[in-house]
């Protein structure tokens, strides 16, 4: 059904622009100051005010310090486990984010075909991304152990003696990307709506032509889903580039530095050293970065995400 | 007459308004100095969980009573919030009248003269110091002022299954500070003794190497050794000097070399107090928050002292300090809640919070008394009474800590072998650190 709406009235809505004194109007911006009045108050303020406490020196216990770029240039100069922190939490990003999309997706595949006890499975896959990070971190700490973890018994099993999963600095990193895979439930709900979101009339027009099962998949359903994993992809940037929590309990930023995340670095420096002046320097840090990062997989996104109904050169 | 007064609107708003700034009036802190005229609040913030803070609490509770003319506020913030609570209220100029720092914060707040000079309340009364260790005194002092009473002063032990001793035919850690017995030599021939393998495998382990700084700066000074080269006026990180290599090498070499302790991610893993009570290990260190787990153990336990080496006989005192910020609008209210805690309430703290308690009467008539495992309780006050050597004072220590700590990691996971290619790693990166760090001449 089409609503139409008649050409004067829209014009003259739009040609009056904000009218500050109707009554709509009012009740809009009423409407909306509850999220207006929050944001300017936990967003907006915080921020404006954590960029100009980058430039000073502030230990909370006495007033800020002007101090110019010095924090920007010890971070970048002279403060090593700064870049170590934000090199290993590239490095986990980079390892992690397709990796979790790789699973996610293909979970997502599995569930979106008719087999009994479906609801069950995606309940059972989702359930993992709805607990506390503490919990998991915790869990995790258990399944991970060297003499009797889960893991390492499944290895033993098959000959193979597993490593110090959390105590060897080679394989600490590799131990937080498995265990942020066990969540993948919470990306598997969103690719399973995109799947489901694509007709099926194109399969169908697929199969009648003789695609195959990769050819439906490479030519269907991932240029159809592209949206959805371009999504995830500035989510897991944005979501594994602030890993904390999982650090935090299990190793504290160890052995030797090896899981020192960016996050629990700042952490450190804002609330056991009390420097938040630099501490504040090093989140603009990690804005930028993350900010790059969205803006470049941006860039690339007209490379490779298709939206439904545009056409080449739109 | 009607039953039901009538209520014009103009009355009740004035009655809302006066309700609210009552509400509000009992919310603000100090205001009910005002309203309870002669009545001073006096507010107290501990970081401690349940149960202990309950049973602070409690201890505290006849303060009000003692004190008629003040009132206790007290304020528990347990685990990790309470740093960035503080520091909140503290930036706030709304910090508690009393509270509890790390022994590693005080020279910060002590560099940014934050907090009220003790003494005069001390002198005025001639309150008895000589029953805290000195050199905790000494920590708190600066500039001829004394800056904080102890919280607790509590030391660490060797706790030992004495049944794995005696059938191992092992030595037993000595319970006599200044026993010319149980040097470095009998501990490693004990350890000998009491590891046990079959095959491959070792089924029972002597010792545990912890990670923990406190337990490796001790051994750095049984062998001779010192972290800094003056605790009180730091001017450089003297760990790569050959006593204390010596020492990390040896205490490293006991679980890497010798197969003496357990590797230390089945130590984070298990914990060992699992090891211990299910009969794997024979030995470890702690302090008197582990009583509870050997209450109940179907062994024997008991407590030692460290062996003694070139150095001496050492240990680790914990000394964190009560301090009262000068924020406070009630200074003697804050002296006599620090007196109230040091004195009558410490009863209750030692006796049902397992604490080892502040003053050396105290810790002899409630700590040592307490007839329930482990043995020898003595011990740890002998070990008070011994505090060598205190923290560095420096305000960046806590961070110097961590890098010291991550180089020697690397020695305690056995990724590395030589502690003296860690240690002068370690000296290269603390040095600066320390001149940042100095705060006084």
């Amino acid at each position: 059904m089409n609503i139409s709406v008649p050409s004067g009235i829209l014009s003259r809505r739009i040609g009056r622009g904000f009218k500050y004194n109707s009554a709509e109007t009012r009740l809009a911006w009423v409407m909306v100051s509850p999220w207006l009045v929050g944001f300017l108050i936990f967003t907006a303020f915080p921020m404006i005010a954590s960029l100009v406490l980058s430039f000073t020196e502030w230990d909370i216990l006495t007033p800020p310090e002007f101090v110019g770029l010095e924090n920007y240039h010890k971070m970048f100069f002279v403060d090593k486990y700064a870049m170590h922190s934000l090199k290993i939490t590239v490095v986990f990003s980079a390892v992690s984010i397709p990796l979790n999309i790789v699973f996610g997706l293909g979970i997502a595949m599995l569930l979106n075909t008719n087999i009994r006890g479906l609801s069950t499975f995606r309940t059972i896959y989702y359930l993992p991304a709805i607990l506390s990070g503490v919990a998991v971190a915790l869990m995790w700490r258990w399944i991970f152990s060297t003499d009797f973890g889960l893991i390492n018994a499944a290895l033993n099993v098959v000959g193979i003696q597993g490593p110090a999963w959390l105590a060897d600095r080679t394989w600490v990193i590799p131990s937080f990307v498995v265990m942020r895979l066990w969540s993948v439930g919470g990306g598997m709900v969103i690719y399973l709506a995109g799947l489901q979101s694509i007709p099926t009339d194109l399969y169908e027009a697929a199969e009648i032509d003789g695609a195959n099962w990769w050819k439906r998949i490479r030519h269907i359903t991932l240029p159809m889903l592209s949206p959805t994993i371009f999504f995830q992809l500035i989510i897991g940037v944005i979501f594994s580039m602030q890993i904390f929590t999982e650090a935090f309990i299990m190793t504290n930023g160890g052995p030797a530095n090896a899981s020192l995340f960016f996050i629990l670095y700042l952490y450190r420096k804002a609330f056991q050293d009390f420097q938040m002046g630099y501490a504040s320097a090093l989140a603009w840090l990690l804005f930028v970065v993350i900010l790059a990062f969205t803006l470049i997989l941006f860039r690339t996104a007209k490379y490779w995400v298709y939206y439904e109904g545009e056409t080449e050169g739109t | 007459m009607s039953r039901h007064m009538k209520m014009s609107r103009r009355d009740f708003l004035r009655a809302s308004a006066a309700g609210s700034a009552l509400a509000t009036s009992s919310l603000v802190p100090g205001m009910s100095r005002v309203l309870g005229q002669d009545v001073s609040e006096v507010s107290i913030m501990f970081w401690d969980g349940p149960p202990l803070i309950g049973i602070r609490e409690q201890a505290l509770t006849p303060f009000d009573e003692a004190y008629p003319d003040c009132r206790l506020n007290f304020i528990s913030v347990p685990g990790g919030g309470y740093n960035d609570k503080l520091l909140t209220m503290l930036a706030a100029n709304e910090a508690p009248d009393v509270f509890i720092i790390r022994i590693g914060q005080l020279p910060e707040f002590l560099s940014k003269d934050l907090l009220v000079d003790l003494k005069p309340f001390i002198d005025a009364e001639d309150y008895d110091l000589s029953q805290f260790p000195d050199l905790a005194i000494e920590a708190y002092t600066h500039d001829g002022g004394i800056y904080g009473v102890p919280d607790n002063v509590a030391t660490i032990a060797l706790f030992y299954n004495q049944d794995m001793f005696e059938e191992a035919g092992a030595m037993l850690p000595t319970a006599q500070w200044d026993d010319e017995a149980w040097t470095v030599d009998d501990f490693f021939s004990s350890c000998e003794k009491l590891t046990k393998r079959e095959g491959n495998r070792t089924t029972q382990y002597a010792y545990d190497v912890s990670g923990w700084d406190k337990i490796w700066q001790i051994w750095v000074r049984i062998f001779g050794g010192q972290i800094v080269d003056d605790p009180f006026f730091p001017t450089e990180c003297v760990l790569n000097e050959p006593p204390a290599v010596e020492a990390l090498q040896f205490y490293s070499d006991l679980r890497w070399e010798h197969g003496f302790a357990p590797r230390p991610d089945a130590m984070a893993e298990f914990g060992t107090d699992t090891l211990m009570q299910t009969g794997r290990l024979a030995m470890f260190q702690s302090g008197s928050w582990s009583f509870p787990n050997y209450r109940n153990v179907d062994f024997n336990v008991a407590l030692g002292h460290f062996p003694s080496g070139k150095g001496g006989r050492a240990n680790y005192v914990f000394y964190y300090p009560l301090v009262v910020p000068k924020t406070t609008e009630v200074p003697q209210c804050a002296w006599n809640l620090l007196k109230y805690f040091n004195g009558p309430a410490m009863e209750t703290i030692i006796k049902e919070g397992g604490l080892q308690g502040t003053t050396f009467s105290a810790q002899e008539k409630w700590f040592v008394t307490d007839p329930l495992p482990p043995a020898n309780k003595q011990v740890m006050v002998d070990a008070a009474r011994h505090f060598v050597a205190p923290d560095p004072v420096l305000t960046n220590w806590d961070a110097i800590t961590r890098i010291m700590q991550a180089e020697l990691d690397l020695l305690f996971i056995g990724e590395e072998r030589d502690a003296k290619v860690i240690m002068d790693r370690i000296v290269e990166q603390v040095n600066p650190m320390i001149v940042e760090g100095q705060w006084r001449q």
